[in-house]
């Protein structure tokens, strides 16, 4: 068996409420910690697990009562990669297709958000699965910058 | 995330440490629309050691650099570094604020004469 390929992963729910910002980058910062990631990778997938949940909860999820919506995370680490899912129930929305030039003139009301999120990737990634929005954000543990 | 806080007359010099996101940019949010409301009329903002900024925590500076601007004063940013400065040059930000490379700089051109 090849120990290089086995995947370390983990797994959280959040709800659609403020105090559960702070959980989930607990949660994502204590992943990298354990297994060793260095602290400027860590440090750009908490920055996009922010943008991404904001952009979640005060748009997708606008409008629904706070707490009775879940959000699934998952963040994997492979040999090469480390990626992280954000997965919420909200109305279908692929932040992949949206206009650059349209994220900038609007950075003022949330667009740098997505700004920073695709700059601090190396790959996003959006799938419709069933009634979820599924977006992957994907970093290469060679080069951080 | 920490506040570190020193005024002289109506100068303010805010130095934040660690991490602004989501989670406490209100924080910050309140910390300088009191300055602003005590009247402070140049605010510096050391980001010297900080690991980064959220958009969150940009919503709280522009907002910030809006309010004295509106009392005819000024906010400088100094100490931009690593993953701060990135998302600054990313987000277009660099142009939307004056930036200087030491406090001392800052707090000269923060001085509203």
């Amino acid at each position: 068996m090849d120990i290089s390929v086995i995947e370390h992963a983990s797994t959280l729910t959040v709800v659609n409420a403020r105090p559960e910002f702070a959980r989930a980058a607990t949660w994502l910062g204590d992943f990298a910690a354990d297994v060793g990631l260095p602290n400027d990778l860590s440090s750009r997938l908490l920055v996009a697990l922010d943008e991404v949940l904001s952009n979640v909860v005060h748009h997708g999820l606008a409008g629904a009562t706070e707490g009775e919506r879940e959000i699934r995370l998952c963040v994997r680490l492979g040999p090469e990669m480390v990626e992280l899912d954000v997965v919420d129930d909200g109305p279908a929305f692929d932040p992949t297709t949206v206009a650059c030039a349209t994220l900038a003139a609007d950075r003022f009301v949330g667009g740098a958000g997505l700004l920073f999120v695709r700059a601090l990737m190396d790959e996003v990634r959006f799938t419709r699965q069933g009634d979820r929005n599924c977006l992957t954000l994907c970093k290469r543990l060679a080069a951080t910058a | 995330m920490e506040i570190l806080e020193s005024r002289t007359g109506d100068m303010a010099v805010v130095h934040v440490v660690g991490r602004v996101n989501s989670s406490n940019a209100s924080e910050l949010d309140e910390r300088l629309k009191k300055l602003v409301g005590a009247g402070c009329r140049g605010i510096v903002i050391d980001l010297g050691r900080l690991d980064y900024m959220t958009s969150a925590g940009f919503r709280c500076l522009l907002r910030a650099e809006r309010q004295v601007q509106d009392l005819a004063g000024k906010l400088v940013l100094c100490g931009l570094q690593g993953l701060t400065l990135e998302l600054f040059e990313v987000g277009g930000f660099l142009e939307m604020f004056i930036t200087a490379t030491t406090r001392e700089e800052a707090v000269r051109q923060a001085t509203v004469t």
